[in-house]
């Protein structure tokens, strides 16, 4: 060809995600759409019950990525969170009366209220001191729903919203909500990182120096990474005691929920949005799977996380992603020129 | 006159002992470009930090356009049109070099309007990394790591732009495009300040010249005098510059 268009910058022409990524977004979302109308009705109660718990690791995943994968802050107390959701669930619904769709989002929006000032405690420290922070605070959490009046001291609380209401009701409503919850969270996110703040998170993730120094405002985007992983923890807690009827200090604050989040971000693929998705239905499976073994299943999750950290450094998603992004966040360039 | 776009004015600042500004005052106008010259240690970094608002000074002022930066943070300074380079690398391994770049045009450069991926283009053909837009920065040599620290300073489109050691390890035909592109943002009324071992780089473009030794200014005014004036003569003897003043002229 012969036309002198080129413009003389060559400029170039710039993709997001091709192709394959539409097609594999098509495949993401036939499957949201077989959860939603196909397997409720083929599959048992206890199963949709186990079901809601993968939503919820989901949510965990995801929401702890956009904490250590792009906001770079490694919290080892997203189970402060947790608990924080899972008592404000119970204490909306039953003694408020909110309708328990209503108490979870809440649920939600409580947990970001509790973190905004706890980040500027949490953000006094780096490094390793921030994660064993963290962790204090989660305990100081926990200790201090143990002494308030109301909150069931050391036994917990029972949820009682949902007494008179048809069991298979129940768990359908549930199970709706907690899918409905966990699209929600994970395009979010997706939307989240694809806009311009997100490439500003990610900016601070991997220097935070000169990211101040091209005009990202660093502390402000570290305080929103933590508010919403925290308000996402939140969701997630509110959907466990949704689904479980009740929580205890020390299960719905157990530091085992955040072991999950690290396991999950770190076999699926930190960084990633994809790799959490990944990495909570290997956690979730492999809870099910090797649930008769007792406590040997924690030593097999012991063995999984090293191996895939030895053999696939960047996790699961980390071995297909430099080739296809169902969730593209990043740029392509192609020079008009050539 | 005009009033010079940046005013420095009695920076000091210490390390424990070690004092890096001592009472520093200087002023740059927009279209002229200041070298900053000084042996190993005399505190050029420093200084380029605390007018980029990275490192905050023991006393005295940064004012630009007649406004008082301060206080500021460095991105509330790279929103009002400061941008600089750091000497030893910074890129976002993560990011590609497009993506690196995208950063400072959407973010500091996003006061312009206009299209934002258009100024992270422009970034990269200026400064010869077009070529390499898709790749990982964290993979990128050191020279290209440099270049980066160039675009992405040139993408939030500054009106002072702070450059540390931009030009170390380029060949003798590619310094002339280093300098050629200062050149040009000087005439486009950028205020520059040039950090640079290679003087005869540096002495082909800047308007003026400044010598920091311990922290403090021993000489400033037209290049080649402040080259050859005897405090700068002294300082640079058995130092590790690549050329002895005098010897480049
Ligand atoms: N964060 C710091 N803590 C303690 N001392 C520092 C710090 N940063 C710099 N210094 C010291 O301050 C002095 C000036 O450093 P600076 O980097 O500004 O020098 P420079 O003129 O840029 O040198 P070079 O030409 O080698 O880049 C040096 O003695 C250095 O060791
Ligand atoms: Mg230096």
């Amino acid at each position: 060809m012969s036309v002198p268009t080129v413009p003389p910058t060559g400029a170039p022409t710039i993709t997001r995600g091709g192709r394959g990524s539409l097609i594999g977004a098509g495949g993401l979302a036939l499957v949201v759409v077989l959860l939603a109308a196909v397997v409720p009705y083929v599959v048992t109660l206890g199963a949709l019950s186990s079901l809601v718990m993968l939503f919820a690791l989901v949510i965990l995943g995801t929401t702890w990525n956009l904490l250590a994968g792009y906001g770079g802050i490694v919290s080892v107390g997203q189970q402060a969170y947790v608990g924080v959701g899972g008592y404000a669930l119970i204490q909306l619904a039953d003694a408020v009366g909110a309708p328990p769709w209503a108490a979870v989002l809440a649920a939600g929006v409580i947990g970001a209220a509790v973190a905004l000032p706890t980040s500027y405690l949490v953000f006094r420290l780096a490094g390793g001191y921030l994660a064993i922070g963290t962790w204090v605070v989660a305990e100081v959490f926990r200790l201090v729903t143990m002494q308030i009046d109301g909150l069931g001291g050391g036994s917990g609380l029972s949820l009682t919203a949902f007494r008179g209401t048809d069991r298979v009701d129940r768990v359908a409503f549930v199970y709706w909500f907690a899918l409905a919850l966990m699209v929600a969270v994970v395009l979010g996110t997706y939307l989240l990182m694809r806009s311009r703040v997100g490439l500003g998170l990610t900016a601070i993730r991997d220097d935070r120096v000169a990211a101040g120094s091209l005009g990202v405002a660093v502390d402000r985007g570290r305080r929103l990474v933590y508010v919403a992983g925290s308000a996402g923890a939140a969701l997630a807690g509110a959907l466990i005691a949704l689904s479980t009827l009740g929580v205890t200090p020390g299960s719905i604050y157990s530091v085992s929920w955040t072991a999950a989040m690290i396991f999950i971000v770190v076999v699926g693929g930190i960084g990633t949005i994809e790799g959490p998705l990944v990495g909570a239905v290997v956690y979730w499976a492999l809870q099910q799977a090797l649930a008769p073994l007792g406590t040997w299943y924690l030593v097999v999750l012991g063995v999984v996380a090293v191996a895939v950290v030895l053999l696939a450094p960047r996790g699961l998603w980390g071995l297909v992603a430099g080739r296809f992004q169902l969730f593209p966040t990043t740029y392509r360039v192609r020079s008009g020129r050539i | 006159m005009t009033v010079p776009l940046l005013q420095v004015a009695g920076v000091a600042k210490r390390f424990g002992r070690v004092v890096t500004a001592r009472d520093v005052s200087f002023e740059v106008s927009a279209g002229e470009a200041l070298g900053l010259v000084g042996p190993n240690g005399a505190g050029k970094t420093t200084l380029l930090d605390i007018v980029a608002g990275t490192r905050r000074a023991d006393a005295g002022s940064v004012v630009l356009d007649g406004q008082d930066l301060t206080r500021l943070g460095a991105a509330a300074r790279a929103d009002l049109g400061v941008a600089r380079s750091y000497q030893v690398p910074r890129p976002f391994a993560g990011l590609t070099v497009y993506e690196n770049v995208l950063v400072g045009a959407s973010f500091a450069g996003r006061r312009h309007g206009g299209d934002t991926r258009d100024r992270a283009w422009h970034a990269l053909e200026v400064t010869g990394l077009a070529g390499a837009a898709d790749t990982p920065s964290g993979s990128l040599r050191l020279l290209d790591r440099k270049r980066l620290e160039v675009a992405r300073a040139l993408a939030t489109g500054p009106r002072l732009l702070l450059l540390d050691e931009i030009a170390g390890g380029l060949t003798e035909r590619e310094l002339p495009q280093v300098v050629g592109l200062v050149r040009r943002l000087r005439d486009d009324g950028v205020a520059v300040v040039w950090i640079e071992h290679v003087l005869h780089a540096l002495l082909d473009v800047v308007d003026r010249l400044l010598c920091l030794a311990a922290g403090e200014v021993i000489a400033q005014g037209d290049p080649h005098e402040v080259i050859r004036s005897p405090e700068v003569v002294e300082v640079y003897l058995g130092s590790t510059v690549d050329s002895v003043p005098g010897e480049s002229a």
